[in-house]
């Protein structure tokens, strides 16, 4: 009961003008990035983090939030419409979607989309509800060696998991601490790599950093690929969104399924959203009587990854918002959003910003109500933005991110560090390095480095602290795990190409 | 046998990775290492960049495995945006934001050619009054419109 007397707290908190007008523009934003292959949530959050600054803290994380989720609504129509993902997560929906839209159903993919999202949304908003703070008193026995562990459980797991070369993700993870020393120490006072400027003596802004490696990197990116993709349907009738009654019975348990499956993924560290929409697809195929109707236009599989990928986005704060630990780059920023407030979450953060946590719980379930009304009347609204030229796109992309570097504290350098960064940004995508776990790195480095010094201040220099502590112990053993899983992998991949090369050579 | 194909981008990123990392730990020798009891200034970069240039010379042996890919790079857009972007950095402050946000718009348009100037500076100009609309009056950011 104490649940639903906080959540009342929240809900007082998240109904007030500001809260509502910044929800409503964050699912907006979200949505329009979400339906645009051109930008994507992540570009997005960046862009708009400087606006947190100006804002009450709650409200700031609100609206970074509802771009978060809302991209995933957005992000299906492209799927369905166009066959390439508004946002990465929407790659599945397009295996079933598209087909559905060729078939001339594209309206009741677009509708099983915003409907299982919801679904799954609201599904994991209810489990954050109550493991949150469970977590949270869990966590309250933890110490410097438990959070360094966690820590680095998250760091190897975001880099491990990411797709392609998991020694490349490990580099960029390891980059991005590096990223984090340049300006002063502060044990010591002393200027580390700063080469003399003074504007280095706050290290690099974390702002300049995002919009570069996820921003500018991406109109680059863009721009040289250059393609315009035609749109299937322009025009979606209400009456066509209706699903049949076949669809209808075919609908709720694969979305019951995906949402189980999200929340589950969702909260394990380093697991983003892809992650589950992927498994959620593949064990839909596999529970399914007739597995040959899948990647023909089947509406299962729309269903269970759209309601997987809400359930894991919502599901990520789990994890964020108990431990401070983030699961992936996008909780990274809102968390280094909280930390410009000076807020530091960790198992306090509930009970200390009660009205924060619980107002951003209720503000998912504004959000998602909204998003339902976005999404479901106003689809027609969104399709047309689809055929929005990316010429008219990117120069506005570019002026918000200029004058919000330059805004944070009215310095032109933080301009240059924001594009040296986009080039980076561009060449890593090139050649497939990720550039998530560069901004994990960055924004955990400072944490998890005095975490790591201050378990060893109390140990007395003694290393065993970490394997001493059974959480500890637990949590590196986990972590050394996935390193060991993906060398073997690697390694396998490895010899799979040289037996090929060989063979060919023969 | 035949002659190996070396992926050069592959390569030339991994040798990147390596030379960071290398550069950062002999740059931190400059700073106190301590003990591990108490660390100190130089302790992190040492051991992040070692651990960087290991991490270089896997990725060096995985690039030379790596099968040869041509890489198509357009330059026009890479320099247009980059030149956008500096132009607006160093104006910014000495002739105001809109002024410079009109110059920064005008020069990212030649990234996607054809340049057509008339709907380059009406964008231009719509971009820069909204934009200041929005964040000066709308949210009290601090910003010069113009050098007066």
């Amino acid at each position: 009961m104490e649940t639903l007397a906080n959540l009342s707290h929240g809900f007082s908190a998240a109904l007030s003008l500001d809260a509502l007008l910044f929800c409503f523009i964050g699912v907006s934003v979200g949505t329009f990035v979400g339906v645009l292959p051109g930008i994507g949530a992540l570009a997005a959050i960046a862009m708009l983090l400087p606006l947190t600054y100006y804002l009450d803290p709650m409200v700031g994380l609100i609206m970074l939030a509802g771009i978060f989720y809302g991209a995933q609504y957005g992000s299906s129509t492209a799927a369905i419409l166009l066959n390439i993902p508004g946002t990465a997560t929407a790659a599945v929906t397009c295996l079933d979607g598209y087909p559905m839209a060729r078939d001339g159903r594209a309206g009741v993919a677009l509708f099983t989309t915003s409907i299982t999202s919801f679904f799954g949304g609201m599904f994991a908003i209810c489990l954050m509800m109550f493991f949150t703070p469970m977590l949270a008193n869990l966590a309250l026995s933890f110490n410097s060696a438990e959070y360094f562990s966690a820590m680095f459980l998250g760091l190897v797991a975001a880099s491990t998991f990411s797709v392609g070369s998991p020694l490349k993700g490990l580099a960029m993870v390891v980059l991005g601490l590096a990223l984090a020393i340049p300006g002063t120490d502060i044990n010591s006072g002393l200027m580390r790599f700063t080469f003399g400027r003074y504007e280095m003596a706050e290290g690099f802004q974390l702002v300049a950093i995002a919009m570069g490696l996820f921003g500018i990197s991406e109109i680059l990116s863009t721009l040289v690929r250059r393609e315009q993709p035609q749109v299937l349907a322009r025009d979606i009738t209400f009456r066509s969104l209706l699903p049949t009654r076949d669809d209808w019975r075919r609908i709720p348990w694969p979305s019951l399924r995906g949402a189980g499956i999200g929340s589950i993924i969702g909260a394990l560290p380093g697991s983003g959203p892809s992650m589950a929409t992927f498994i959620a697809y593949a064990v839909e195929r596999r529970v399914a009587k007739d597995p040959s109707r899948f990647g023909k236009g089947a509406v299962e599989g729309v269903a269970a990854p759209e309601s997987a990928n809400n359930a894991a986005v919502q599901a990520a704060f789990i994890p964020t918002l108990s431990l401070g630990v983030p699961g992936d780059a996008v909780m990274a920023i809102l968390l280094g959003a909280l930390m410009i407030h000076g807020i530091i979450p960790g198992p306090q953060f509930i009970q200390e910003q009660s009205t924060l946590f619980w107002g951003l719980v209720a503000s998912f379930w504004i959000g998602n109500i909204m998003l339902l009304v976005l999404n479901v009347p106003l689809i027609g609204l969104w399709v047309r933005l689809l055929t929005v030229p990316y010429r008219v796109l990117y120069p506005t992309m570019l002026f918000l991110i200029c004058v919000g570097v330059y805004s944070v504290r009215s310095n032109p350098f933080d301009v240059g560090v924001a594009l040296a960064f986009g080039i980076l940004g561009f060449f890593m995508n090139m050649l497939r390095y990720p550039t998530a776990p560069v901004l994990l790195g960055f924004i955990l480095g400072p944490l998890i480095e005095e975490h790591f010094k201050r378990a060893l201040l109390v140990s007395r220099g003694d290393l065993a602290i970490f394997i001493e502590r059974p959480i500890s112990a637990g949590l590196l053993a986990l972590a050394l795990g996935l390193l060991l899983l993906s060398l073997w992998q690697a390694l396998r991949a490895w010899r799979r190409r040289n037996a090929v090369t060989t063979s060919m050579e023969t | 046998m035949k002659g190996r194909h070396i992926n050069w981008p592959e390569t030339a990123a991994a040798l990147t990775v390596l030379a960071f990392g290398v550069f950062m730990a002999a740059k931190g020798m400059d700073y106190p290492l301590g003990s591990l009891r108490r660390m100190g200034a130089g302790f992190m970069p040492v051991a992040l960049g070692t651990l960087l240039a290991l991490f270089g010379v896997g990725l060096l042996f995985e690039a030379l495995r790596a099968p040869e890919e041509v890489f198509e790079i357009r330059l026009r857009p890479l320099i247009a945006i980059g030149l956008s972007i500096l132009f607006f950095a160093f104006t910014v402050r000495h002739i105001g934001m809109i002024p410079a946000t009109l110059g920064m718009i005008v020069l990212a348009a030649f990234a996607d050619p054809p340049f057509r100037a008339m709907p380059a500076l009406l964008s231009a100009a719509v971009i820069a009054i909204a934009g200041y609309l929005l964040f000066v009056p709308g949210l009290g950011v601090s910003l010069d419109p113009f050098w007066w």
